[in-house]
């Protein structure tokens, strides 16, 4: 499997720096959406106000630690391989996948896809893992566990 | 009110069905694979068979989920053995001495000894918590509001102290963790929190699907990147009759195995610590310990005793902080807790008051495990070679759509399957980027309860916090985290300068 390297150190700066500033806002976001139907007592942000506080407090520490990890080179550069890349977004689109096309034609097409990426282009695992994704959907979960699943689109 | 002993036989009664021993060899041989093949964790295994378990009855539910997590312990160490792969971290240490016996041509000895150690090791594990059950749960009454939130603000800065290089974003994580389990309708006042108008959210973020998100697709991430699971090649072949000399020798490191197990019970409680740490330290202890013509690191016999012993021993230690505060150790456990939770028994000190025949049934269930695992795993071994030459490119699919099935069946909305995978993504960056994810996870599951256990702390004490830090046991506790903090924090800028 082709590997893609991410050779430049600044993406172990800005990537979690990035993450630490969204994951405040969003932070302080909630708290002010909670401050807005506060009641007096008791106090809906009793616990939810501190834990924004300290994460605050934190959050220059951990900026402080992208630069201190971003000199430091190779060993903790993360490894990006081609497979990785195509689970990842595999991962990303699934629910999108079942919401549009149900759990059947998800099931069977992203097994197919996965299939044929992850093994260099070769159908036959594609349809092996297509096969075997539609059987536990519909034989292990639909059939065996009578479960609910919502097959096709709009059930 | 019954008495203790009614309640072990009560117990023992509740085991007195079909379906257990069933469960107990489908649930080893299931956890023996998934322990046995690099890449597929404990955590993954029990996300797989989770949702199978919704039909089922308590004490049947938690005997599957509890003799995956068995197997899946001794598994680690066949593969760790035969082909210098270990499937789960606890078995890294087994694999020193282990492959070192195989090089030599000793792998069934090696393996005999393997599975003996396991089995005494996760055995006395298990009598020890028969014991500690009863000491624990009393200890467990005593703590209140107060106690629960000093108790995870010990537990969050121990998590980040065992990852010392990287404390601080493993404390921003857990304080992270505990701010996304407020999400959904306030205990309260009754009003929603955070939910952006989804609806499906006013329930709250459900824990056991953020968490087998968070370790469960990481693992498969990683998988997309190798084309099989292991690069083999000659698998050995297994025999009988000097495995059983294996296991007989391991039998006459006594002093080894009772310290192993010792250390795995201990270890096993703390959270985060798990089995790797266990063995390691068992390991390091016996080779102090050892003679020096033993050869430790080269294929010494007790190496392989020493480091299995506490990796199983673990399991008990970490089911019994599970079970007397509600605190998971791992992944694994997690999973469990789910398990737990969806079959109504909510683990805390009520936990042994009002489900204490689930317990001890749960107790002597795992016992059981213990000897069957022996068995199963002697005839296991030589089939892990074939399991492990899968190609990722089928394994990979099959296992997204089953835990995307899985997801949807826990509470049937769709919105839960945007959940494990969302937590999917966010656990694979948490690994890329060393924040903790067993620190976020901690801070999922005790969330929702600690914001409860405010409100009663504001109630009980207003504002007065002095009132409150100056309990005994949340003055130790609350001690015990600023002296974690300040020298993890300083070992951490030391590890990060050097």
């Amino acid at each position: 499997m082709a590997t893609i390297r991410i050779t430049r150190n600044w993406s172990l700066l800005w990537v979690p720096a990035l993450f630490t500033v969204i994951t405040l806002a969003l932070a302080w976001a909630y708290l002010s959406s909670v401050e807005a139907h506060r009641y007096a007592t008791p106090d809906d942000t009793a616990f939810i106000r501190p834990l924004c506080y300290i994460l605050t407090a934190l959050a220059p520490l951990v900026l402080l630690t992208c630069f201190e990890r971003a000199e430091e080179g190779s060993p903790t550069r993360p490894e990006v391989t081609s497979g990785s890349v195509v689970v990842i977004l595999a991962v990303a689109g699934a629910p999108i996948a079942i919401l549009v096309l149900g759990f059947l034609p998800a099931a069977a097409i992203g097994g197919f896809a996965l299939g044929f990426l992850l093994s260099g282009r070769s159908v036959m695992p594609g349809i092996i893992g297509g096969g075997i994704s539609l059987l536990i959907v519909l034989g292990l979960f639909y059939g065996i566990l009578d479960l609910d699943l919502p097959l096709w689109p709009g059930l | 009110m019954m008495s203790e002993s009614s309640i072990v036989v009560e117990g023992l009664g509740l085991l007195w069905h079909w379906q257990i021993p069933l469960l107990i060899v489908a649930g080893l041989a299931f956890g023996l694979l998934v322990g046995a093949v690099p890449g597929l964790t404990a955590a993954l295994g029990l996300a797989i068979a989770l949702p199978f378990t919704l039909t089922m009855d308590q004490v049947p539910a938690l005997i599957l989920l509890t003799a995956i997590y068995t197997g899946s312990l001794t598994g680690g160490g066949i593969t760790a053995i035969l082909m210098n792969a270990p499937g789960t971290p606890g078995a890294v240490v087994t694999a020193i001495d282990g492959y070192a016996m195989t090089k030599a041509g000793r792998y069934n000895q090696a393996l005999g000894l393997q599975i003996a150690a396991s089995v005494i090791g996760g055995c006395a594990g298990y009598v020890a918590l028969f014991f500690l059950v009863q000491p624990l749960s009393d200890f467990a009454v005593r703590f209140g509001p107060a106690e629960m939130l000093a108790l995870t603000l010990l537990v969050i800065v121990t998590v980040g102290a065992l990852d010392d290089a990287h404390f601080v974003r493993v404390v921003y994580a857990g304080i992270l963790g505990l701010l996304i389990a407020t999400i959904g309708t306030s205990i309260s006042t009754g009003i929603p929190r955070g939910t952006m108008g989804v609806r499906a959210l006013e329930d709250g973020i459900p824990a056991v699907l953020s968490v087998i998100g968070l370790f469960a697709i990481p693992e498969l991430i990683a998988l997309g990147g190798r084309s099989r699971i292991v690069m083999i090649g000659e698998t050995p072949k297994t025999n009988l009759a000097t495995l059983f000399s294996g296991v007989r020798e391991a039998l006459r490191f006594r002093g080894t195995l009772a310290q192993g197990s010792v250390i795995g019970v201990l270890i096993g409680i703390l959270p985060a610590a798990g089995a790797t740490m266990a063995s390691l330290l068992s390991y390091a202890t016996a080779r102090r310990r050892a003679n020096p013509e033993e050869a430790f690191g080269h294929g010494a016999p007790r190496g392989v005793v020493a480091a299995e012993t506490a990796n199983n021993a673990t399991e008990a230690g970490a089911m019994a902080i599970l079970l007397a505060i509600g605190i998971p150790g791992g992944a694994a456990t997690a999973v469990i807790l789910g398990g737990f939770i969806l079959h109504g028994l909510v683990p805390g000190p009520r936990l042994f008051v009002d489900n204490g025949p689930e317990i001890y049934a749960l107790i002597f269930g795992n016992i059981v495990q213990m000897f069957v695992v022996g068995v199963l795993a002697i005839g296991f071994a030589s089939i892990v070679a074939h399991v492990v030459k899968v190609p990722s490119a089928i394994l990979v699919p099959v296992l997204l759509v089953t835990i995307g099935c899985g997801a949807f069946s826990l509470r049937g909305q769709v919105v839960d399957i945007a959940v494990i995978y969302g937590f999917g993504l966010l656990g694979h960056f948490f690994r890329q980027y060393k924040f903790a994810a067993t620190s976020l996870m901690i801070g999922l599951f005790l969330g929702g309860r600690l914001d409860a256990e405010i409100v009663r702390f504001k109630i009980l004490y207003g504002d007065n916090l002095w009132a409150a830090a100056s309990r005994p046991i949340t003055a130790v506790l609350l001690c015990a985290a600023a002296v974690i903090l300040a020298v993890g924090y300083f070992k951490g800028r030391n590890t990060n300068s050097q």
